[in-house]
């Protein structure tokens, strides 16, 4: 089981955003992407899920290209966990976590008793199976990144393409969302994921992509990715990856100005 | 029926037969293709404020209509020039919209029904000053308006069977319809075809409305407030709004077209009453906000 991007070219129509993207994932890593805003992330996890075409080259699972396989095809091999929203609708938990069903549904069925027992037991597998008879709308933003989570798994794909699945969760959330990755990959799943935090790419990822410019910089472990050059080269301000303490790797941004604890400690911090 | 039988059949038969069995079972089939059509738009666009005419079915039908009525056409031709322009108009918006790629296909879809829809309801004003103004334009006026009096059974038989048929589409496809609320990337990663689904939606839609439409006129609303109702009382599913909406579209325009029919000494067409209680509705949807969407 592999996902591989050979030599693609990505953009829409005349406007190429990237080329020379080739990459491969396997089950049970973790390939976190890097990229400044507007480096083409999501055009190219637009590409790697079929919805919209590659310019040049190809995506393939097991070796079939995309452009053989059937949406409800795709969505048995590779599943898209977006990034949390708000439906227009108010669904609850449960509704929105059997939507992940569709591609395993038979022709004009819906959603069966079988069905409900994998979405329920999905739920609880990320710890929030008292969710699903909640309101979507209502939940936290951390809660209904989760529940998208559970919705790609109940997929039943080997595959996991998560768009920044950390942007815009506090703190708490973040590290839970983090955890469960790594559990996922733990499991098994092979899994793609962007995000703006080197740090959460320290945190789980077991291989990293840096994707400016036009196309792939870099690509290989994460230690070796991860590096001050790269990421100050990368985010354009001085960067440097210091070891904590308990041995972790941390992005720590290289400022002129002393550190406002320390230059009035009299006062303290707000 | 024929003199030699009035010997055995009472008037209030003939009134039941002729006037008011049509009426009621015009009532519940237009009261459900319009609501049920409204739940499948209102969805597809992922949107709760869109009626059944958000691509501009009911102002081609109604240039249809006034067409037919302009060029003196029997009732039966009326009416099947209504049915035409529904369908033509519609499949106009859509091919203008399939034309202009590399856009938001859902926003195209509705721009273009907004844009044909107002040259409909141009081409609809012109025809009025072309009208007799003594004979025609009265007519003009009261089919756009909307009304039920003087259907007849064998209106129905054809009507029916048009509705059933974009019926079935919806129903067999309802659970990836829901789906398709999340928005267009979101069902295709998770296995719908979502161009095929917006086709199939938007042909039984456009189907179950126009083929309504070329009997009843213009009645506003109740697409877009049954739904609404239902969405209230059995959640946003739409495997569940679906029946839900077409029950309470029938339960509504019977209750509200026995009202036009009994209000004044003069019948008030039905479609002036819907849009009595359907803008103060609509107000207070904006009122109680986003929840109120549910």
């Amino acid at each position: 089981m592999r996902l591989v991007a050979e030599d693609l070219s990505i953009g829409c129509g005349p406007r190429v955003v990237g080329s020379g993207i080739s990459l491969v994932v396997l089950p049970g890593e973790v390939l976190c992407l890097l990229g400044p805003n507007g480096a083409g992330k999501t055009t190219l996890f637009r590409t790697l899920l079929g919805l919209q075409p590659a310019l040049a080259g190809k995506v393939a699972i097991d070796g079939v290209p995309l452009e053989y396989l059937r949406p409800a095809d795709i969505a048995q091999r590779l599943a898209y966990v977006p990034q949390a929203h708000v439906t227009e609708f108010s669904y609850s938990v449960l509704d929105v976590v059997l939507m992940g069903r569709t591609s395993r549904l038979r022709s004009f069925a819906g959603p069966g008793s079988e069905d409900r027992r994998i979405a329920l037991d999905k739920l609880r597998s990320l710890g929030i199976g008292d969710l699903a008879g909640a309101d979507y709308t209502q939940i936290s933003g951390g809660q209904r990144q989760l529940v998208l989570i559970a919705r790609a798994l109940t997929q039943g794909a080997p595959f996991l393409i998560m768009d920044e699945p950390t942007a815009s969760l506090d703190f708490g959330n973040q590290a839970l969302v983090l955890a469960r990755i790594r559990e996922l990959a733990g499991q098994g799943y092979g899994i793609v994921l962007s995000t703006h935090d080197p740090d959460h790419a320290l945190l789980v990822g077991t291989r990293v992509a840096i994707i400016a410019e036009g196309g792939l910089k870099a690509i290989g472990k994460t230690g070796d990715v991860v590096t001050a050059e790269a990421l100050s080269a990368l985010y354009r301000t001085e960067v440097q990856v210091e070891e904590t303490a308990s041995g972790r790797r941390v992005c720590v941004p290289m400022w002129q100005q002393p550190d406002p604890v320390r230059a009035a400690p009299g006062k303290g911090a707000h | 029926m024929t003199g030699d039988d009035m010997g055995t059949v009472t008037s209030g038969e003939i009134v039941f037969m002729r006037v008011r069995l049509p009426r009621v079972a015009a009532d519940i089939l237009v009261g459900a293709a319009l609501s049920g059509a409204g739940a499948a738009y209102q969805t597809l666009f992922r949107n709760p404020l869109v009626s059944p005419d958000i691509l501009g079915v009911a102002s081609g039908a109604g240039l249809g209509a006034v067409l037919g009525i302009l060029m003196s056409l029997s009732v039966a031709g009326i009416e099947a020039f209504a049915f035409l322009g529904g369908i033509a108009t519609v499949l106009l918006v859509y091919l203008i919209s399939a034309s202009l790629r590399g856009h938001d296909r859902t926003l195209v879809l509705v721009l273009s029904g907004v844009v044909i829809g107002a040259l409909a309801g141009a081409c609809i004003s012109l025809v009025k000053i072309l009208a007799d103004p003594y004979d025609q334009l009265p007519a003009i006026t009261f089919w756009l308006l909307g009304s039920l009096a003087g259907i007849k059974l064998s209106d129905l038989a054809i009507t029916a069977p048009l509705v059933l048929l974009g019926v079935v589409p919806l129903v067999l496809e309802r659970w990836s319809i829901g789906v398709l609320s999340l928005g267009d990337d979101e069902a295709r990663s998770l296995g719908v075809d979502v161009g095929r689904l917006r086709a199939v939606v938007i042909s039984a839609a456009t189907l179950m409305t126009a083929s309504v439409v070329a009997i009843s006129g213009v009645i506003g609303w109740i697409g877009l407030m049954m739904p609404h109702v239902a969405r209230m009382l059995v959640g946003p599913n739409f495997n569940r709004l679906l029946p839900a909406s077409m029950l309470l579209g029938t339960a509504f325009l019977l209750i509200v077209d026995t009202l036009a029919r009994s209000l004044g000494r003069v019948e008030t067409p039905v479609g002036i009453l819907t849009a009595v209680l359907g803008a103060p509705f609509f107000l207070w949807l904006l009122a109680r906000g986003r929840r109120a969407w549910g």
